[in-house]
């Protein structure tokens, strides 16, 4: 990751395309993907059940068990929880708030640490050392923790109505914000090779400024390197707020994730409910999987001497 | 309920022939047991670990009627006064003998606890007469006082004043431990050999108890398990002998399994929902365009009877709680002085009617509230509160739930009350229905101890009166006729909507019998371990 | 060397500095102190006093002032909780947490060295992809999941292993440990190896990595040029030049696992810091969650700053860029 001199491939490569191609494990981690984020999509349309509309849940068709088993019905196919919600719309729902805390998590980190990297790496100076000094200072703590803490926080801070309606977003920053030094890193490392290039310097002497300079001719050579430890970090994210979730100090039991499911289902693991764990936890970990399948070839395929 | 309590006990009995040698018993709960002074906290499990090593000067049978402990006599004497006898022969755990001044130095400590200030805030004074005679002397006329004494806890004064535990420990206050936190002088059935807060609490039988000790238990610990399928996954091992707070969910799995058996007692509590009563406006509800409500809906008793109508607290029963609760349909229950069997009738499930009241009261397209939610400390919460917003939502009433966790939800009620509708449990220290309604119904009025749990600002004036003429009455007959008249005032006006009355259940596996109680205290002293 | 030393030194305190802002700034917001304590039957009058004996009521520069010099003498208040020395707890914590995570760290080398070795020798070879593929799903699996599974098979099914808990520990001056008992060992088997799974999977991959790195290199060229024999190529030469940052980056992992160890107490009830960190949370159990943010903060600046000493002697070319063998993302 360090060796910023050799020429990269670019993600619109035909060669990247044909690497793909080659490559049935990517195949079938995007393949999967692909299927589960339109599934995802279409949650309002093809669930059955909406955990935020309490309406369309009746205690009377609670706790059925999948159709294959006896006492399942139809159409609950992964049968239905405690308030007659029905398992798949549920994994649906909360797979699709998994997938969009991890994402924007992810959005924020690279925001985060694509700006401060940059500068930090362009401009050098007291303000870059700040920066550095702040992302080494983040890293002597685990992400976990800092997550912890920053809901924590949070959790004081806002009043109890104020903490239900920005769980989401508070769950968001925690995960973002305990990432963005990885990014930081990368950018920085990038641009102190770039920076003294002759394209660069010429730039300069035509009268571009700083920021024309960054974003047309720097930022466009970490985009590889971003987009492969994104993808991974998108995994972790996901990870994490199903972690954080689990441990009760993520999203609250009326916002589905796959983290809060995990969490009420896990209540059930010994009663017989057993679908009420094992569905969401699957789901979990095939989404993960998926996606550090693909950020994994993502990374060889642009990196080809560690292939 | 009762029937499967007195088989226990007799079972328990039965067996106490062949009293065994040595037998320990491991007994896991959900939540810590904090600290073993009795007076430094009220709470539920705290509570049922440290009667093991504290008589209260009252006893508790099995099925919770008062029977003579420490005291073997009680009566009221006029003047605000009432005598206890207190018994002879009685020993604590270091062989000292208990003592008159024991007692009055007990009920003087306890009395001055901020945790007991519902119950014993009204005495004034605890008078050693002689050797076996304490006169305790309250503000006011208190007919119920024997009820309340069954949470007076007695200890020792002579090892209080050795160790520096006279005052009642208390937080913030210096870098040192107290040494009541951890040990313990009282003259109960089992002595204290360790406590851990939050990991284990050991006992070891006391031989000199001055009451039977019908059980074989030697030894036991406490042990504290937080998370509720590792709890039933110890119990399924063998790790532990027996749960104490069974998840509802698993019951029907310990129940199955080869050689297991569960017992069930109603809990000396009730789960409700509580609707502001007092605000112009309501907090966080609106209309559905989303502009704040110019009036407060709860304050329109037709509101408050749609929402009755609406709730399911039958489906809730059987289907949330899993028939592990019974319903409830006044502001009291079975056991409580004062309940009242007949009047016991819960508002009928109704959706159309519910509709009908919501128009009448000029809400016919309904509004949008939140509902505060406590997720732990009671049972099946969030599954709860979210069964009701479900079931409001078919009447047009769309109910977020605000779920908090119960320092959260505490505070939001004490610096405040912040709360317009809400779902919490209550169940008065006394187990008697007078302080359902002075704690909880009547106006809250904190200085004058009046209402003081009231936490939806419930207000009713005619109730006020009545309940204070009832705290003064002696005379039984009255007392029932007030009772009766409270009672379904309450009802009719909807203080609050009743919901049921949650089941304590504990799994055993096989060769321990302990009989439950409803106070959720494990009577270690009649348990048998095969 | 001296330069750097210092440099990590004024780091170190700049950290501790900002955590011990951030534990303050925690303990005056989370929650409110005197609710919790108190309960439903607090009267305002009761608050006002608490609050006071608190500290409540003095403005927050002093109140940090006093946090940091009591923090300074080793004083980190009485839980509100448990009403007991919030140091007291900590030291009867700390054994647990070591050991379930020194125990983790075993297993994750054990198992990941032999796995990354082996992947990077076979290299293209199915058997060596399917231990990559195995890799990713151990990394992409919870440390929650993986417990919940192990409880259900080895505790419930089985009947095994004990699903909670320390066993029963013996008393070592005033570390308590459970590596000496029977039921010790086997109530650490689990938690330990829940811990592990993921870090097993960095291991191989950060083994292999390297490794294959190492294979690369012109010595390695030479040594099979001169026809040495690949076992000895493999086990002697590189696999020794692969350890060293193996070996360090484990100093870090050792800090992680302590961090994850949460998850896992959480699930096994495990009676350390991690289970007494949650409970305080779950009960705003302000002294103990500012005493635990710090003595972690400390840990982990300690950690690092050993790892960084160690980089900067084993390989003088990384003493001024960041670290390559942090395991992304953990």
């Amino acid at each position: 990751m360090s060796d910023t001199t050799e020429p990269r491939p670019r993600l619109r490569d035909s060669e990247l395309l044909r690497a793909f191609l080659d490559s049935t494990q990517a195949m079938v981690a995007f393949l999967v993907l692909t299927l589960l984020i339109i599934a995802v999509l279409l949650a309002p349309f093809i669930a059955l059940t909406n955990p935020y509309d309490l309406a369309t849940l009746d205690l009377l068709n609670s706790r059925l068990p999948p159709v294959w088993m006896d006492g399942g019905d139809w159409p609950y196919v992964l049968g239905t929880d405690s308030q007659g919600g029905d398992m798949v719309s549920l994994i649906l729902y909360g797979m699709r708030t998994s997938l969009m805390v991890g994402v924007l998590a992810v959005i924020l980190s690279v925001t985060i640490g694509t700006i401060l990297g940059l500068i930090s790496g362009y401009f050098g100076g007291w303000a870059g050392t700040i920066i550095m000094r702040a992302a080494d200072v983040q890293f002597t703590f685990p992400a976990i923790i800092l997550a912890l803490l920053i809901g924590g926080l949070a959790k004081g801070v806002l009043t109890p109505t104020a903490q239900a309606q920005f769980a989401i977003p508070m769950v968001v920053l925690a995960l973002g914000i305990s990432h963005w030094p990885h990014f930081a890193r990368l950018v920085r490392g990038a641009v102190l090779v770039e920076r003294n290039k002759d394209y660069v310097a010429a730039a300069r002497l035509a009268g571009r400024g700083p920021f024309t300079i960054m974003r047309r001719h720097l930022l466009p050579n970490v985009v590889n390197p971003i987009a492969v430890l994104a993808t991974l970090d998108i995994a972790f994210a996901v990870m994490g707020e199903a972690t954080l979730s689990f441990l009760g100090f993520g999203l609250p039991p009326t916002e589905p994730s796959l983290g809060t499911l995990i969490r009420s289902g896990y209540n059930y693991l010994f009663s017989g409910e057993w679908w009420l764990v094992i569905f969401p936890a699957l789901a979990l970990m095939v989404l993960v999987v998926a996606v550090n399948l693909f950020g994994d070839w993502l990374r060889d395929a642009l990196n080809p001497q560690l292939r | 309920m009762l029937k499967r309590t007195l088989m226990g006990a007799a079972a328990a009995l039965a067996l106490t022939a062949g009293m065994a040698s040595a037998e320990n018993l491991r007994f896991a709960g959900a939540t810590p047991a904090l600290t073993m002074d009795p007076h430094a906290t009220n709470d539920f499990t705290t509570t049922a670990i440290f009667r093991q090593v504290y008589d209260s000067l009252i006893g508790l049978s099995l099925d919770m009627e008062l029977t003579p402990a420490l005291a073997t006599e009680w009566d009221y004497i006029g003047d605000n006064t009432w005598r206890f006898t207190i018994r002879e022969g009685v020993q604590f755990h270091d062989g000292s003998e208990l003592t008159a001044e024991d007692v009055a130095f007990s009920i003087m400590r306890q009395k001055d606890s901020r945790f007991y200030r519902s119950l014993f805030g009204g005495i004034q004074e605890a008078q050693v007469v002689d050797a076996t005679t304490v006169d305790v002397i309250s503000a006011g006329p208190d007919p119920i006082l024997p009820r309340k004494m069954s949470r007076m806890f007695i200890l020792s004064q002579a090892w209080s004043e050795a160790n520096d535990v006279v005052e009642i420990p208390d937080l913030g206050a210096e870098g040192a431990e107290a040494h009541s936190i951890r040990n313990a002088m009282g003259t109960g059935p089992m002595r204290l050999l360790s406590h851990d807060p939050s990991v284990e609490t050991r006992f070891e039988v006391f031989a000199d108890y001055w009451d039977e000790l019908p059980g074989n238990v030697t030894t036991a610990t406490y042990l504290n398990i937080g998370s509720g399928p590792t709890r039933v996954a110890a119990l399924l091992s063998g790790e532990v002998d027996m749960v104490v707070d069974l998840p509802l969910q698993d019951i029907g799995r310990i129940e199955s399994a080869p050689g297991y058996t569960i017992a069930e007692a109603p809990q000396m509590l009730w789960m409700q929902l509580e609707l502001d009563g007092t605000r112009d406006q309501a907090l966080e509800t609106f209309d559905r365009a989303g502009n704040p409500l110019a009036e407060n809906p709860f304050r329109d008793t037709r509101v408050r009877q749609a929402i009755a109508h609406a709730v399911d607290a039958d489906l809730i029963a059987d289907r949330v709680m899993r028939g592990k609760a019974r319903v409830v349909g006044i502001s009291s229950i079975p056991g409580f002085g004062g309940y009242q069997e007949d009047l016991d009738q819960r508002w009928e499930t109704d959706v159309d009617r519910a509709r009908e009241l919501l128009a009448e009261a000029g809400y016919p397209d309904g509004f949008v509230t939140t509902m505060n939610c406590p997720l732990e400390r009671y049972v099946n919460t969030d599954d709860i509160c979210r069964a009701v917003a479900s079931m409001l939502a078919r009447v047009g009433i769309d109910v977020r739930v605000n779920g908090l966790v119960w320092p959260e939800f505490a505070r939001m009620l004490v610096n405040g009350p912040d709360s317009s509708f809400h779902l919490i449990g209550m169940g008065p220290d006394s187990r008697d229905t007078q302080d359902a309604f002075t704690g909880y119904v009547m106006t809250r009025d904190p200085d004058a101890n009046e209402g003081f749990f009231n936490w939806a600002l419930y207000t009713n004036p005619e109730i006020d009166d009545l309940t204070r003429t009832l705290t003064t009455t002696f005379d039984e007959e009255e007392r029932e006729g007030l009772y009766r008249d409270l009672l379904e005032r309450a009802r009719d006006g909807v203080n609050a909507v009743y919901l049921h009355q949650p089941m304590i259940v504990w799994g055993m596996r096989g060769g321990v019998t302990a009989p439950i109680r409803s106070d959720a205290t494990v009577t270690l002293q009649n348990v048998v371990v095969e | 060397m001296i330069a750097l030393i210092a440099q990590r030194v004024v780091q170190a305190i700049i950290v501790l500095f900002v955590v011990s802002v951030l534990a303050f700034v925690l303990s005056t917001q989370i929650g409110d102190p005197v609710a919790s304590i108190l309960g439903l039957q607090a009267t305002p009058a009761d608050r006002l006093e608490l609050g006071a004996r608190l500290g409540l009521d003095q403005p927050w520069p002093a109140r940090y002032l006093t946090f940091v010099g009591n923090v300074l003498q080793g004083e980190f208040g009485v839980s509100y909780i448990t009403q007991r020395p919030v140091s007291e707890l900590i030291i009867e914590r700390l054994p647990a947490t070591f050991e379930l995570a020194g125990v983790a760290l075993l297993f994750s080398l054990g198992v990941g060295l032999p796995m990354g070795i082996y992947a990077a020798i076979r290299r293209g070879h199915w058997s060596a992809d399917a231990i990559l593929s195995l890799s990713v799903v151990g990394v992409s699996v919870p440390t929650f999941v993986i417990a919940i599974l192990l409880i259900f098979f080895f505790s419930v099914t089985l009947g095994w292993l004990p699903s909670f808990g320390r066993g029963q520990v013996v008393q070592v001056g005033w570390w308590t440990t459970g590596l000496l008992t029977p039921s010790g060992l086997r109530s650490l088997i689990m938690p330990a190896a829940a811990l592990a799974v993921s870090q097993v999977a960095l291991v191989a991959r950060l083994v292999r990595a390297e490794m294959i790195e190492v294979l690369r290199a012109d010595y390695i060229r030479f040594a099979r040029a001169r026809g040495l024999k690949p076992r000895v190529i493999h086990l002697s030469l590189a696999l020794r030049n692969t350890l060293i940052p193996v070996i360090t980056v484990s100093g870090i992992q050792l800090g992680f696992l302590f961090a994850f160890a949460v998850v896992a107490e959480a699930v096994f009830q495990w009676p350390g810091i991690g289970l007494l960190f949650l409970q305080a949370l779950g009960s705003t159990d302000v002294p103990v969650i500012s005493a635990i943010l710090l003595l972690t903060a400390v840990f982990f600046v300690a950690i690092n700053t050993i790892v960084d000493l160690l980089y900067a002697v084993v390989d003088p070319r990384l003493r001024a860029g960041g670290m390559t063998g942090r395991p992304a993302g953990a």
